[in-house]
Formats: C-alpha cells, structure tokens, sequence
C-alpha cells in the first residue's frame, strides 16, 4: 500500500545507552499516518530499545523524535495523552485484577463514561474471548488471552500510534495467526498507526505495508514489506530460506 | 472487664492505623518501616488541640490525621520520584521514624514537654470511640480499595512499567497512597494519646511500626479486613498467652512462622471477611428476581 504522506513519527539521528553500552547507533526512520510498520531483527538488535524510547519508558541520549510535528513530551504517563501507546513485551497483565477492570484502567485518562463504554464494546467485538472471560482475573488468562488483553488495554485509550514489542511471544502459531488478522482489524477500522517488533519475520512483514530490518543498533535495510520478502538476503538471514531449503514457520 | 474493654480499645487503634498501611503495603506495595511517625505527629498535634485548644475530640483527630498527612509529603516527594526502588523508600521511612522521634524528645516548648512527654491529655477515648472509629476507617478503606484508585494502586504493584505505558501517574498516585496512610495513622495517633492521656516520643519506636507492617503482611496483601483482622489477633495473642510468662514471645514468633508458612500471601489475600455474607445476599436477591420475573412471565 502507498501510503498518505502525512508523517507520523520522525526519528532522527537516535542514540540510546544502556549504562556505558550503546544499544541504538545514530538510527534515523519515519512513519506515516496509518501504515503498519514491521521491525525485523535478530535478538539485541535494538528493535525493543527502540520501541521503549518512542514510548518515553527509556531515556534517549541525543537525537531528535518528533511525533506529530511536535516534540515527545517529558513523562511517560503523558505519551498517551499524546496518543502513543506501548504494549509492552511479556505481555505484563495486572494479575489481580479482573479483565474488565485492566481495561478500565486502559482507560484511565478517558474522563467520559460513555466514551469509555463505547470502547469496551469495541475491545469485545475485536476480541469475544475477553468478553466471555470479564470477570476473570487476569492471571488465570491463556498466553493468548492475555496477549489480546494487552493489545485490548492499549486499544482503550485509543492512540494514534499503537506499538507491539514482540507480540507473538509464547504463543501457539494457530493464535499468533489470529493476532495478527486483528492487527490488520484494528489498522483499518480505526487507521491506527502500529510499529511492530517481531522475531516472526514472514508474518510481520506480511502484515505490515513497510518493514525495517536491524542489525546491532543500526538500520540496516528498509523498504515495502513485498520487497524485503522477495529480498534474497532476507530470505537467507530472517525467513529462513536458507541453502538446505526452506523449513517450515 | 476494664482489662478486656482495654486490648480491645488497642486493638481498635491498630486497626485504624492498619487500614491506612494496609492501601500503601497491600495495595500498591510500598513497604514503610516508619509509620509510627506518622502516629507520634497526629498524636501530638490533636493531644496539644484537646489539650491547650480544647478543641472538640474528633476535630482534632481528623487535624491531627491531616497534619500526618501533609507531613509524609517531606519523605514522599523525594523518595517516590522517578524512577527510586521501593527499597529506597522503605529505608527513608525507618530513617524518618526515628527522625520524627528524637526530634520530639528534642522540642522542649512547653507544649510538649520534650523526652519527658505530655501528660495530662483529656481522656476522651472509649470503647465505643474506638470501635465507632475502626468501624469507619474499615469502611472507608474498602471503598477507597475498591474505587478506581485502589485498582490503580494493584495495577502499579503488578506492573509498574506497564501502568505508567498506559497512561497512570506513577509518582501522583504513590503519593495518594502515602498521605491516606499517614492521614489513618495520624488518626490512630491521636486515639493512642487520648487513650492513655499520656505519652512519651519513645513510645513511637521502630517496634510499634514493625508491629503495623507485620499486621498488614499476615493479615494478606490486597485486603482490607484481612490485616484488620490479622492486628486484632495480633494485640489479643500477647495476652492470650501471658500465662505462658517468659515463653510467650517464643509462641507469638512461632504462630507468625506459621502463618507465613502456611499462607505466604497473608491470612486473607485476594479476599475479605464479609464477602461470602455478599454473596450468599446477592444469590437470594437473584433468586428472589428470577420467581418474581418468571411470575410475571
């Protein structure tokens, strides 16, 4: 898909540090309104340092992001003011609470109770399971459903940009599947913006329109999703098309 | 009689301080190490308010809780900024105990009366005060525990990284949490000092808040009347056991290990005392419901 040029995100020239190590070297990339970009690369590549930074959970050391024309602002808990919204990696479910009350809390800057309803009826809509599960604690949720809570909490404050760090983590393949088709769900219905981090390069770059592949801290390739998945180095490196053939993902 | 009519005055006063602890240990998980502090500066304040003031009993209680409140602000603010471990907090909080008390031992203004202590305080607490109070702050606390803030207390204990991705401020919300449970022990405070119409600084030792956290931990994280009603065993089981003289401190550490042992979260975690009453209300009210619909039907 060619997408509307309206920026969304400008990174430029990234620098991020972990104590005395250098995560992200000098990383520069856009997103536009409502395209799906897809993160590709091995593990320590940055990808989720990166996700962080953009959420405001980690401190950058010098360049420049501006989201919407505008700087990031200084808190994390103003990002989603802003409309940036992290689900984080693992999941990280409030155990103790109930389903329907961890989306509550998604919603937690939403002052509006009508609003907030209109919401958790779409949450349900996009995933019945939730809605089966209300009254649930969150901690005796499936891999699956807690992943669909995490996206689902996230989805209550309805953010402009949507970002998954590695959302296919411990899930069974006919579940990640499923996840993905949401992702696709949520992007057209609401023409949320989403950068996704994954380690399952094929279904990732299927997904989204545009793919960013990293390699230790750095950009290392970018292109339309269809182009990196023809691309016969990625094939070889990320999908797993390698000499011996290709094996099943 | 006046022996019992006392531990249950004490205990009532440990369950008004433990409704306050209970929303910052229980709920959002911050370990104090120093709420007896908080008790020392609600009970000064409202025993100078009746005494020199004579200010009515419960006004200046609630002065006196709202005095502790504002001040948990000097240890709040600087410790639960950014991004401090919890440790961090509960190492300022023994610092500030014994800070609050030596300088109470040091303030030699009349009014009150340096290590010597106020004595002479109005001896406005009685049993009925002191369930009347406990009653109220039990209430109060579940319905704070039960309200938006206190899901947002348990969301920050679970995942604080994640509550503050989704939008919850962090520092804001710690800090709510810190002045509702200096404001209860500030109030327990001020029961104490009404109680025994005197009182020295030392009284407020590092032991009385090891007793408070105690409480909390066996009594079961995430529950109100759980650590209400750990503390009540907690102040009753000393004297329950006095016969056994010199061996009762050994029982009392023994029942706690076994407590812990056997129920690591705590007596009632997750749960409160009245909920099977609810339900067993709820489910003949839905009873009760359904004839009435299927006579209509």
């Amino acid at each position: 898909m060619e997408s509307k040029q309206t920026s969304m995100v400008k990174v430029e020239n990234l620098e991020v540090f972990y104590g005395g190590i250098q995560a992200i070297h000098g990383v520069s990339f856009e997103v536009f309104q409502g395209e799906i970009v897809a993160m590709i690369g091995a593990n320590g590549a940055g990808k989720s340092s990166l996700l962080k930074t953009l959420a405001g959970n980690k401190e950058y050391r010098s360049g420049v992001i501006s989201f919407m024309g505008k700087p990031l602002p200084t808190r994390t808990y103003q990002f989603i003011e802003q409309g940036i919204s992290l689900v984080p990696e693992g999941r990280k479910i409030f155990v103790n609470l109930s389903v329907k009350e961890n989306l509550m809390v998604g919603a937690y800057a939403v002052k509006n109770r009508s609003v907030i309803n209109e919401r958790l009826e779409e949450v349900f809509d996009l995933f019945p399971r939730l809605k089966e599960r209300e009254k649930q604690p969150g901690g005796t949720l499936s891999g699956g459903e807690q992943q669909m809570l995490a996206v689902g909490r996230a989805m209550m404050a309805q953010p402009k940009l949507l970002m998954l760090d590695e959302p296919s983590l411990g899930l069974a393949p006919i579940i990640i599947d499923e996840m993905f088709e949401k992702f696709k769900r949520i992007n057209e219905a609401h023409g949320t913006t989403m950068i996704i981090v994954e380690q399952n390069a094929q279904l990732a770059l299927e997904t989204a329109h545009r793919g960013y592949i990293m390699k230790t801290g750095k950009i290392q390739m970018e292109g339309p999703s269809q182009e990196l998945l023809n691309n016969p180095y990625i094939q070889e490196a990320y999908l797993g098309f390698g000499e011996g053939g290709s094996c099943d993902a | 009689m006046g022996y019992l009519e006392g531990i249950a005055i004490s205990a009532s006063i440990n369950i008004v301080c433990i409704c306050g602890l209970v929303i910052l240990t229980g709920y959002i998980g911050l370990f104090s190490m120093g709420h007896a502090s908080f008790m020392c500066i609600g009970a000064y304040a409202a025993a100078i308010l009746t005494k020199y003031y004579s200010f009515p009993f419960i006004i200046a209680l609630l002065i006196g809780g709202a005095i502790a409140a504002l001040s948990s602000l000097i240890i709040g603010v600087p410790t639960l900024r950014g991004k401090m471990s919890a440790d961090c907090f509960a190492i300022a909080t023994l610092g500030f105990g014994e800070a609050v008390r030596i300088i109470m031992s040091n303030i030699s203004h009349p009014y009150f009366g340096g290590a010597r202590g106020m004595s002479g305080i109005p001896a406005y607490m009685n049993l009925g005060w002191a369930l009347a109070l406990a009653f109220v702050s039990i209430v109060l606390t579940l319905n704070y525990a039960r309200s938006q803030h206190g899901k947002l207390a348990l969301a920050i204990r679970d995942h604080q990284d994640a509550s503050e991705l989704i939008g919850i401020n962090i520092f804001r919300e710690k800090i709510k949490c810190l002045m509702y449970s200096a404001f209860f022990c500030g109030i327990g405070g001020g029961m104490m000092a009404h109680y025994y119409t005197y009182m020295v600084p030392n009284v407020f030792n590092a032991t009385i808040s090891n007793n408070l956290l105690t409480s909390v931990v066996l009594g079961g994280v995430s529950s109100v009347t759980g650590p209400a009603m750990g503390t009540a065993i907690l102040t009753f089981l000393p004297e329950v056991l006095r016969f056994l003289s010199n061996w009762r401190l050994a029982i009392y550490g023994l029942v706690m290990v076994l407590i812990m042992r056997m129920r690591p979260e705590g007596l009632l975690a997750h749960k409160e005392i009245h909920q099977p009453i609810v339900q067993l209300v709820r489910f003949i009210r839905s009873r009760t419901v359904r004839s009435t619909d299927s006579g209509r039907g």
